[in-house]
């Protein structure tokens, strides 16, 4: 990557940082700062604890229900703009006030301070004990120079479950906020029903834009697409093969981070320890997109060669050899913990997985139902896995992935299903079926099935894809080309105005400025915008897109949050705590 | 040029300079008065004093036994209050803002504007009654604080004059005694670097008080060692660098607000007169005001004194950043620091450049012909950008529209000497703009007598100037300047529009037409601003006329609500999407049904608007979901009339899980039956959820028989994992006989049971029955894998049908040789490859090259 892209979005990190500060050193002395859980991550992204605290704050606490004891007069509350927060915080003033405890309250809304907050402050009779209200801008947080997020993990719940037109306000202000720091973007565009309704949302705020976008000097990104994820349920469904995907299914990746069992890394520690992956490392900047199957061979080969590093030491003879030398060892002993660490992590992830007989089973059921073999078999599986008492986590993405590639279960088998996760699971499950349900993600057969087509259209299975050196997208998922990428391939080949696009939900929108050509780079910098979550192994394949030799722009993503097969399903289940009293049991 | 008013003080000058003669409606004595004037040349406000009254000087004069007159600086009436002389006042003063804070000792607060009308109406201090000791005995308004000394010698602060909430700074030990005087210290210049208070102490000395710090006395001053007796007044320059303290014995210190340094110190000698003011002029002196006399100390001792000529007694004086407005009866003055350009070029008999470029100037126009020269002359000097330079400074530092002119023809004729790019034109023209706008607003009719260096400060500092103009409502002045200085317009416009609104001579559509007539010139006005102010009037029906203007959707939701428009609101809420404004539109109609439904003669009404909510989809998911969140009757009366069952249901279901208690959820769980009853799109739910409950009473009924209280809640397959591991296999059966378990699913449950329990051979005479097992040899063959049973899970694998699966497996649990067999057997020869990379065992190796070479490969 070259210097200008690697600190292309850096700038967002750093206004919203300076507005932290801002915010901090504009009260003097000591202060008490309250996060909403949900902000921690991001914000964390944003600006270190150490950095917190020389600004003067004394305690991080997170917001909760219950009281907060505060040991300074000033009390700063970060919080995300919604009733419940504002009820906590009204309880804890309320509280105080009670007590007759004196603080000096300062409340900012992250992205956007809301009327409806500060209604629901004065309907507390608390309004009156803020110092201030205000907002920090946050929206897209750069996660790496090419990945940016809004990191807003219940996004997809609040389009699919409770429609919250919420989020397709945020993110439409989120490109709004990208077009005042980089320029105005010419063309948006977008498929699906929420890719439409932030498209119309933005265009009614351009036009109602007092810093007007035109008067930005220059004009980075020459467009964006946005991809509404109901468009694309499969993927995110799928077991990805790239390195980075794998160890987000396996560890979970949040905020850039993983926490990892020290017997993982063969480390004597008795806490968690925490990995930060990003372009940082430069080992897992090389290898983090990769296909697994290719990663355990480069990995020992680096090792090798830190090894043959460390052992050439004696033989230097020189001074100027010897200086040389001590370049290289510099560089070996940096790289050599990030191997390590790379290659503890790839064991482990091949003992769970690709070695794992058992993984391998569920991989096999996935592969059948993309292929669209019949169903017979594969109902088989499924439900011998329920017989076994698999996780039902598990279960319920074999299914979803069978009933959104063919347009629902037969109506025998939804029931049939249905019953068995209940009875097997327990009656509470209902709830996550119901959300299911809701979310298109498993149902009753209805219509036509389009997924053949679909396949067929779309080049969406790629068998003989080449894992090793891809030549295809699909080498991130084993042959199984994401359809949402390849709807991206299409629109740049044939365009999306013919039948198969538009046999996929939701609308074509978009917006076009008609503003005269800014300056374009020769490669133009399309931003993908995916609207309810992106997984890293899409990331990963359109990276490869724009490693191509024959690319003729380069992509940069954004996102809602990044999703994995679990989370997606976790997003729209329902956690209930089944538990009884003992005593209430008569 | 008037040098004739200039006073040297060391070796710099003083001049005063005749601003405006006032025109006071009666030229009372000013000493009858308390006067508080705002900086920036701002308006003065005045009340008699009560002493003055009782000695009955004013005899006949109503205006001010009654009134608080407000003033602009030429004297012109701009206010009065009707006032309340039997109430004790404290103290007034003007916040940066231009608000008039009035402070009575009982805590009650008034803040008016330049008119004299009220901004808001704030609550006393301390209630009503106040405590005793909370009496406010002096207060200070600073910047745009309010701080005041309570009789219990507490020092308090109000930092927002829209909730007028009193916070503790400090206080002073009441043994003490009261202070004599106090001045707050803004933390830029302060000792502490945070806001301090000092304060005389009565038996001599300061001290210094900061919120929530233990309170510092100084005996002497830090750094000095200078002994400090009783301080009597204390003076702080308006930028806040300096202070000046006047002791006991007219002794007047000078020094830096953070007591770094001791500037001066002067004895006043005057212990005759009263000392009235203690004010600074700018940041170079500090004058004392007695009597007739005002007197200026200079740095390094050095004194003047300057005398007024007035007929009637009283001065007041206010500082300004770079000097000081004195005010008479007769008129108001300006006193600075002569500017030094402006010394250096009409100093008499000067030679500095820029006195030169002007003399050169004058013989030009006067045709004399020795201009030449002297240009020639500065220009061999290099001297000529100074003279320039030095000549502009002169111009903008000058009062005299004349002398201007004068000063800037004379720099404008240097320029054209200079060599092309070495002098920035735009300054010349700058300063030009700014003189015309100074020129402008110290007329008499607008007497506000900025100088050059407080527009500058007034312009950096958000615009200052513009938003006075609009106090005083010199909308066209604010415009012209505006335009001048290329600032926007609109809100001059919308403030023009509400001060219109009052007018009384235009009905509704008369007044809408003339005000959109005039903003139509300037886009991005806020009609919805103009729309509320003509609500605040009464006047609902223009305020609907001039919304429609309103271009930005979601400005117009909250002032529809406010009109109790909810539907136009609900309508304009959701085109705008923001959800901001459609959750406002959803709280405002439950807060008014709630209300409505309180009344005892509440009868809902047909299509109220909680049921319009509910008719359009956007608006009721974000219903539902603030439903949720506040009010769970709102919730389930919402779905009721949506007829929506299942969430109804479902959240019943969901509540039940929240409660722990077993009655509670059982009974929860029946009325979530009900409820599914009635969605009859899908019968799986009410099947399930009465299922469900017949189940939890047959769990109660197996405590008993299980002793296992665990087992209440369970699913039915753990039900009867459960009755399966405490032997109750009959119990177990017939559950499953009456929940429908197929034998199939019977048999799973059976091989986890046996799995978990180690029943090793149980699971053995499971698969090697002469029945093949209904599901399958996978699920023992997996289970066995899993549970290490390696000879066993051999045996279970062999009996898979898929070949791919028995040779997957068997490598996994290392079983190569009989991998091999099975590939050679079904001819699957890569796979031996592969096995004979990962076997070490050489028997296996053996029969996989025999194979290979047999079979020629």
């Amino acid at each position: 990557m070259d210097g200008e892209s690697t600190a292309r979005f850096q700038s967002l990190r750093e206004i919203a940082r300076q507005r932290i500060l801002e915010i901090l050193d504009m009260i003097q002395g000591q202060k008490f700062l309250a996060i909403d859980p949900s902000l921690v991550g991001p914000l964390s992204l944003i600006i270190e604890m150490s950095v917190l605290k020389e600004h003067g704050v004394s305690k991080v606490s997170q917001i909760v229900e219950k009281e907060i004891e505060f040991d300074c007069r000033d009390v700063i509350y970060i919080c995300r703009p919604t009733i419940q927060m504002m009820q906590f915080i009204s309880g804890h003033v309320k509280k105080c006030n009670e007590h007759r405890e004196e603080h000096r309250y300062h409340l900012y809304m992250c992205p956007r301070s809301t009327t409806v907050c500060e209604k629901i402050l004065i309907s507390n009779n608390v309004m009156i004990d803020f110092d201030s209200i205000d907002q920090i801008n946050l929206f897209l947080i750069p996660l790496e120079n090419d990945l940016l997020s809004m990191q807003m993990d219940k996004s997809f719940r609040e389009i699919v479950l409770e429609r919250d037109f919420s989020i397709y306000h945020y993110i439409a202000r989120a490109i709004l906020q990208l077009e005042h720091n980089y320029g105005p973007i010419q063309i948006k565009e977008g498929k699906g029903f929420a890719s439409g309704q932030v498209l119309r949302i933005l265009k009614m705020l351009e036009e109602d834009d007092p810093e007007h976008i035109n008067e930005v000097p220059i004009s980075v990104i020459q467009s964006a697409v946005l991809i509404d994820r109901e468009i694309d349920m499969i993927t995110p469904l799928c077991t990805p093969l790239t390195y980075e995907a794998l160890i987000d299914e396996v560890f979970g990746i949040a905020n850039n981070i993983i926490k990892v069992n020290p017997r993982v890394l063969e480390n004597d520690s008795d806490r968690q320890i925490q990995i930060s992956l990003t372009s940082a490392d430069n080992i897992f900047q090389e290898i983090r997109d990769l296909n697994f199957c290719v990663l355990k061979p480069l990995l020992i080969e680096k090792l090798e060669y830190i090894d043959n590093t460390y052992k050439e030491k004696d033989q230097q003879k020189s001074v100027e050899e010897l200086s040389k030398y001590m370049k290289k060892f510099k560089q070996a002993h940096k790289e050599a913990s990030f191997v390590q660490n790379h290659l503890h992590l790839a064991i482990h992830i091949t003992n769970e997985t690709v070695k794992n007989p058992f993984f391998n089973q569920n991989l096999d059921i996935e592969h059948s139902i993309i292929m669209g073999d019949s169903d017979s078999q594969i109902l088989e599986n499924i439900e011998r896995l329920i017989g076994m008492g698999e996780d039902i986590n598990t279960v319920l993405r074999l299914l979803c992935l069978l009933s959104v590639t063919q347009n629902g279960l037969k109506n025998k088998f939804f029931d049939f299903f249905r019953k068995e996760i209940l009875q097997t699971y327990g009656f509470e499950h209902i709830l996550t079926l119901s959300n299911l349900e809701k979310a298109g993600l498993l149902k009753k057969q209805e219509g036509k099935n389009n997924w053949s087509n679909l396949v067929k259209a779309f080049k969406l299975i790629k068998e003989d894809v080449n894992q090793r050196i891809p030549d295809d997208i699909a080498y991130a998922y084993a042959g199984y080309a994401p359809l949402s990428l390849r709807l991206i391939e299409n629109l740049y080949i044939s365009g999306w105005n013919n039948d198969v696009v538009r046999s996929l939900p939701g609308d074509y929108s978009a917006i076009r400025l008609n503003t005269e050509d800014k300056k374009q780079a020769d490669k133009p910098l399309v931003l993908l915008f995916f609207v309810g979550g992106v997984t890293f192994a899409e990331v990963a394949a359109i990276r490869y897109l724009n490693r191509r030799p024959d690319a003729k722009r380069e992509f940069v993503i954004a996102t809602t949050h990044l999703i994995n097969s679990k989370s997606f399903i976790d997003a729209v289940s329902e956690k209930i705590q089944n538990e009884i009293e003992r005593s209430s049991i008569e | 040029m008037a040098t004739l008013n200039w006073t040297d003080l060391g070796d710099v000058f003083y001049r005063q300079m005749h601003l405006y003669d006032m025109k006071w409606e009666q030229d009372l004595a000013l000493e009858y008065f308390h006067i508080a004037a705002a900086k920036f040349g701002g308006p003065i406000a005045r009340i008699m004093k009560p002493k003055s009254l009782i000695l009955g000087i004013p005899k006949n004069n109503q205006l001010f036994r009654e009134y608080l007159t407000i003033n602009d600086s030429a004297g012109k009436l701009k206010g009065k209050v009707i006032w309340d002389f039997n109430k004790k006042f404290v103290g007034m003063g003007w916040t940066n803002d231009e608000i008039l804070v009035i402070i009575f000792a009982d805590g009650e607060i008034k803040l008016l504007d330049i008119h004299g009308e009220n901004i808001s109406f704030p609550p006393p201090l301390f209630g009503t009654p106040p405590p005793k000791e909370k009496e406010i005995i002096s207060v200070e308004i600073f910047e745009n604080m309010l701080i005041f000394l309570t009789a219990d010698n507490y020092f308090y602060y109000v930092r927002n004059f829209t909730s007028c909430k009193p916070e503790v700074i400090n206080n002073i030990d009441k043994r003490r005694g009261r202070p004599t005087c106090f001045k707050a210290i803004p933390p830029n210049h302060s000792f502490s670097s945070n806001l301090d208070i000092l304060c005389g102490d009565p038996n001599g000395g300061l001290n210094l008080i900061q919120e929530s710090k233990e309170v510092k006395f100084f005996s002497k001053i830090p750094f000095t060692n200078e002994e400090i007796s009783r301080v009597e007044n204390i003076a702080l320059s308006v930028t806040g660098e300096y202070l000046a303290l006047l002791l006991e014995g007219s002794v007047v210190v000078v020094l830096e607000a953070n007591f770094s340094r001791i500037l001066t110190r002067i004895d006043a000698r005057l212990a005759l007169t009263e000392i009235k003011q203690l004010v600074w002029c700018g940041t170079d002196a500090v004058c004392v005001v007695c009597g007739d006399y005002i007197g200026i100390l200079g740095p390094d001792n050095t004194t003047a004194h300057m005398d007024i000529d007035k007929k009637k007694e009283g001065v007041f004086c206010v500082p300004e950043i770079d000097g000081m407005r004195v005010i008479t009866t007769e008129k108001c003055e300006f006193w600075e620091k002569v500017d030094e350009a402006l010394q250096m070029t009409l100093s008499i008999g000067s030679l500095s450049a820029p006195a030169l470029l002007l003399t050169a100037n004058e013989s030009y126009l006067e045709n004399s012909g020795s201009s030449g020269e002297s240009i020639r002359s500065l220009q061999q000097n290099e001297q000529l950008l100074e003279a320039v330079e030095k000549l502009l400074q002169a111009a903008s530092a000058e009062f005299d529209v004349d002398s201007q002119e004068k000063l800037l023809k004379a720099a404008a004729f240097g320029k054209t000497f200079l060599p092309p790019g070495i002098f920035e034109s735009n300054k010349l023209v700058e300063i030009v703009r700014n003189l015309k706008v100074l020129n402008n607003i110290r007329k008499d009719w607008v007497a506000r007598p900025l100088t050059y260096r407080q527009l500058i400060y007034t312009r950096t500092n958000g615009e200052l100037l513009i938003k006075r103009l609009l106090d005083s409502r010199y909308h066209f002045l604010a415009i012209q300047i505006s335009k001048l200085w290329k600032l926007r317009v609109d809100e001059i416009y919308v403030h023009w529009a509400c001060v219109k609104l009052t007018d009384q001579k235009y009905n509704d559509s008369q007044m809408c037409d003339l005000i959109c007539e005039k903003l139509n010139s300037c886009k991005s006005v806020k009609y919805t601003d103009i729309a509320r102010k003509a609500l605040d009037y009464g006047r609902r029906e223009l305020a609907i006329k001039l919304l429609e203007n309103e271009p930005a959707i979601s400005r117009k939701v909250p002032l529809l609500l406010y009109m109790k428009e909810y539907e136009r609101a609900l309508d304009k809420a959701i085109e705008s999407s923001d959800p901001d404004d459609i959750y406002l539109v959803i709280m405002r109609i439950h807060e008014e049904d709630t209300i409505a439904s309180e009344r005892p003669d509440y009868v809902p009404a047909e299509n109220n608007s909680v049921q319009k909510v509910l008719q359009k989809p956007i608006a009721r998911e974000m219903f539902l979901s603030y439903a949720r969140q506040v009010d769970e009757k709102l919730l389930r009366n919402a779905f009721k009339e949506l007829k929506r069952f299942q969430d109804a249901g479902n959240f019943t279901i969901e509540k039940a899980y929240k409660s722990n208690l077993l009655k509670n959820r059982v009974e929860l769980l029946a009325i979530a039956k009900d409820l599914y009853s009635k969605y009859d799109k899908d019968p799986l739910y009410e099947a399930a959820t009465k299922e469900h409950i017949t189940l939890i009473t047959q769990q109660k009924r197996l405590i008993k028989e299980t002793q296992d209280r665990g087992i209440v809640d369970c699913s039915i397959c753990d039900t009867i994992i459960r009755l399966l591991k405490h032997g109750q296999d009959q119990n177990a059966e017939k559950i499953a006989k009456q929940f429908n378990i197929s034998d199939k699913k019977m048999c799973y449950l059976k091989l986890r049971v046996k799995a978990s329990t180690n029943d090793w051979a149980g699971i053995e005479s499971m698969f090697k029955q002469k029945k093949a097992p209904s599901i399958g040899f996978r699920p023992f063959a997996n289970i066995l894998v899993q549970k290490g049973q390696l000879e066993l899970a051999e045996a279970a694998i062999l009996k898979v049908p898929e070949v791919d699966y028995q040779i997957t497996m068997l490598q996994f649990i290392e079983s190569y040789l009989k991998a091999a067999e099975v590939a050679v057997k079904a001819k699957m020869f890569d796979v031996l490859n592969e096995i004979a990379q990962k076997t070490t065992d050489s028997a296996v190796r053996d029969y996989i090259d025999t194979v290979m070479s047999g079979s020629g490969r």
